[in-house]
């Protein structure tokens, strides 16, 4: 029987700076710890600099919904420009964990969030510039996710553990290490509202 | 014995590849198209990493991948390829070739709507269109049944009582995209020695007195021809013999479903439908591909209000599993059936106007409407479907006045 | 139509041909046939190589290596003339086929 005991996850970025590739790391963390999970991008064709959106599913039974997340629990945004975008269809007790360079009062004003959701703000793009040298800030995002949620949803260990699985691959020793510097700091940095 | 395993974040695609290099085809001839371009992208990453030994032909078309496996699968080899919507189409004339010449190919088809408009999103429009091409169909709900599928799509083609081509359908974005828990088997050789026994043996057929080999083998002691003209004097005896081996394939479906469990520890149902809270219920309802897995949780959450509702998922679609819908179906009061595919002029979309034709036959039958959805990727939420199950318990009360179809989700 | 032909249990699947082409005799198709003229013949074997049906058939020496004539399988040849348009001595002739 099909329990609804997961958790739905939305990521916002612009077409190359990875928010598939950060909700594919979030599925992969799930696998790590035996959960269960999904990540899928926003169906469609994407293009370089475009606001894109990726999303995922986490928890720990079997998942068989297979339709579009309208109503997330959490909305992670890695590109300050599309901070704006963060609280369409968000649930009331929802949370939002945002890339930006300012405070995390001033963003609560300018959002007008209600009282119910709760606003985790760190300069993922700065951290991103110093750690990895690029303005990359996905990682690091998932890093104050992991902060936001308390480990709860995945743990931090976890979540490093899918960064390695997930870049290996792809990228340099080097290069992984310094999205894990990111991660690392971007978990320590991020400050709630 | 279930074999060992290992656990991997795969979508639909990537299953699809990690089957085909666990088969390791003798040839995979493939042209990329959205949204199946993963399969064609991990597959050859495999070859190109020397993880298989198979022949990777880059065509310049769809027609020509389908050609190129038709002479590999004559020849004697296995092929396999993967394509979607337009690509399908391209095929088409050869799809019907390879079910004529009963060569087993197996083709991966991540369901797109097929333009125009032009369309990348998911429906099945493009597989409903090759229904009638002779090819054994599956659809597979979700990525790790893809995998399980595809590999089980290479043992149903090849069984001499068989020997027709496979499409395995899963639903684009929806399946093909989405990054899950899959299982694969840790050791290919499970599924290349053990499950298929090896490389590909051809038929043997009787030929002027003499045991031959089905395929174009030069040791042949009888040579064989492929694809001559076949005109009023045997064309019909041939098509009759392809309705033998449809009929047969029911079978082997089931058989070659249940072998595969034992090694891989899943089921999905009978491997020919998949019922889900049918035995009382008193409503039901009909679908393929992905929607099945989101109306589990609707289904659930009337159930806990205590209405009577079920549902029967279609996993094998041809041959169409007419008998399992009459036996299945037999008590129930109302069936909506739900067609991810246009209804172009017919009464219907085609799942529903098969399965009403399949409940003709019973004595006392139930009342059998349509809801055409998800055209072009529209989503599929479970909202919607509550909406069109709740209609369905009013039809079952008499407080809705039952109709022949409708269009869920649509704008008015 | 007055032979009686086997059922479709009965022949094999694919549509694959379950008889010897050789049972099928072409050489009924002809309107013309070759006449060879083995005076003018130099044996140079041009209309062996040229012919589609493989209907110019060669009689060798015991040998095998020399050539002593060409003769016609009237079985399967079709008439088509070939083998005289390309008999650089005309030694080959298309006459009326007389049944």
């Amino acid at each position: 029987m099909p329990k609804k005991d997961f958790v739905e996850i939305r990521i916002h970025g612009r077409g190359g700076q990875g928010a598939w590739t950060a909700s594919i790391i979030l599925a992969e963390a799930a696998l790590v710890e035996g959960k269960y999970s999904q990540s899928f991008p926003e169906f469609g064709p994407e293009r370089s600099g475009a606001p894109v959106t990726a999303y995922a599913r986490i928890g720990p039974s079997r998942i068989d919904i297979h339709a579009g997340i309208t109503n997330p629990d959490y909305v992670i945004v890695i590109d300050p420009t599309l901070v704006h975008m963060a609280t369409k269809g968000i649930k009331e007790n929802g949370k939002i964990i945002a890339t930006s360079a300012k405070s995390v009062e001033e963003l609560r004003n300018e959002l007008k969030l209600s009282d119910g959701i709760e606003l985790w703000v760190v300069d993922g793009v700065k951290i991103a510039m110093e750690t990895i040298g690029r303005a990359i800030a996905n990682t690091a995002m998932l890093g104050a996710f992991v902060k936001a949620t308390d480990g709860k949803i995945i743990s931090l260990d976890s979540l490093i553990q899918a960064t390695k699985n997930v870049l290996g691959p792809r990228l340099s020793e080097e290069a992984v290490n310094k999205n894990i510097e990111a991660i690392k700091r971007a978990y320590e940095e991020v400050k709630k509202g | 014995m279930v074999e060992e395993q290992e656990e991997r974040l795969l979508n639909g695609d990537e299953a699809t590849a990690w089957a085909a290099y666990h088969v390791e085809p003798d040839v995979v001839a493939a042209y990329p198209i959205t949204p199946q371009t993963i399969i064609v992208e991990r597959f050859s990453e495999f070859v190109a990493d020397g993880l298989v030994r198979t022949e990777f032909v880059s065509v310049e078309s769809e027609h020509s991948a389908m050609s190129a496996c038709v002479g590999a699968a004559a020849a004697g080899g296995r092929a396999f390829t993967a394509t979607a919507a337009n690509g399908l189409q391209l095929m088409n004339e050869i799809l019907y070739i390879a079910s004529s010449l009963r060569l087993p190919i197996v083709m991966a088809v991540a369901n797109r709507a097929v333009s125009g408009p032009i369309n990348i999103h998911c429906d099945h429009t493009d597989a409903m269109n090759v229904r009638d091409a002779g090819w054994v169909m599956l659809f597979c709900e979700d990525a790790q049944e893809v995998y399980d599928t595809v590999i089980q799509a290479f043992k149903i083609a090849e069984n001499p009582n068989v020997l027709l081509p496979v499409i395995v359908s899963f639903d684009g974005f929806l399946i093909s995209h989405t990054a899950q828990k899959v299982k694969v088997f840790k050791d290919p050789s499970v599924v290349r020695e053990k499950f298929l026994g090896g490389p590909r043996k051809p038929a043997k057929i009787k030929l002027m007195g003499q045991e031959v080999e089905l395929s174009l083998n030069p040791k042949n002691p009888v040579p064989v021809t492929f694809g001559p003209l076949d005109l009023y004097d045997y064309y019909f005896e041939h098509k009759r013999q392809q309705s033998l081996a449809m009929q047969n394939a029911y079978n082997v479906v089931k058989e070659v479903h249940e072998e595969y469990a034992r090694l891989s520890g899943r089921r999905y149902g009978d491997g020919v439908t998949v019922p889900y809270k049918l035995d009382d219920a008193e409503i039901a309802v009909v679908a393929m591909g992905s929607a099945p897995g989101t109306m589990r949780y609707v289904i659930d959450e009337m159930r806990e209000e205590g209405i009577k509702i079920g549902l029967l998922r279609l996993r094998l679609f041809r041959p169409f599993p007419y008998r399992d819908i009459m036996e299945k179906l037999k008590h129930v009061k109302v069936v909506g059936v739900f067609d991810r595919a246009q209804d172009q002029g017919m009464m219907g979309g085609p799942l529903f106007i098969e399965t009403r034709a399949a409940l003709y036959e019973l004595e006392s039958r139930p009342k059998v409407v349509n809801y055409v959805f998800g055209l072009g990727g529209r989503d599929t939420p479970p909202e919607m479907f509550r909406e069109a199950f709740d209609e369905l318990v009013g039809i079952s009360k008499g407080t809705v006045k039952p109709f022949i179809r409708k269009y869920l989700g649509v704008r008015e | 139509m007055s032979e009686k032909k086997p059922g479709w249990k009965e022949i094999p699947i694919a549509g694959v041909p379950f008889k010897s082409s050789l049972e099928y005799k072409t050489g009924d198709w002809r309107v013309l046939k070759p006449v060879i003229d083995d005076d003018k013949c130099i044996k140079c074997l041009l209309c062996n190589i040229y012919c589609p049906e493989m209907s110019m058939l060669v009689k060798w020496d015991e040998t095998g290596n020399k050539p002593l004539g060409v003769y016609v399988d009237y079985d399967y040849c079709k008439g088509c003339g070939i083998c005289a348009d390309i008999c650089p001595v005309k030694a080959i002739e298309m006459v009326k086929e007389e049944r």
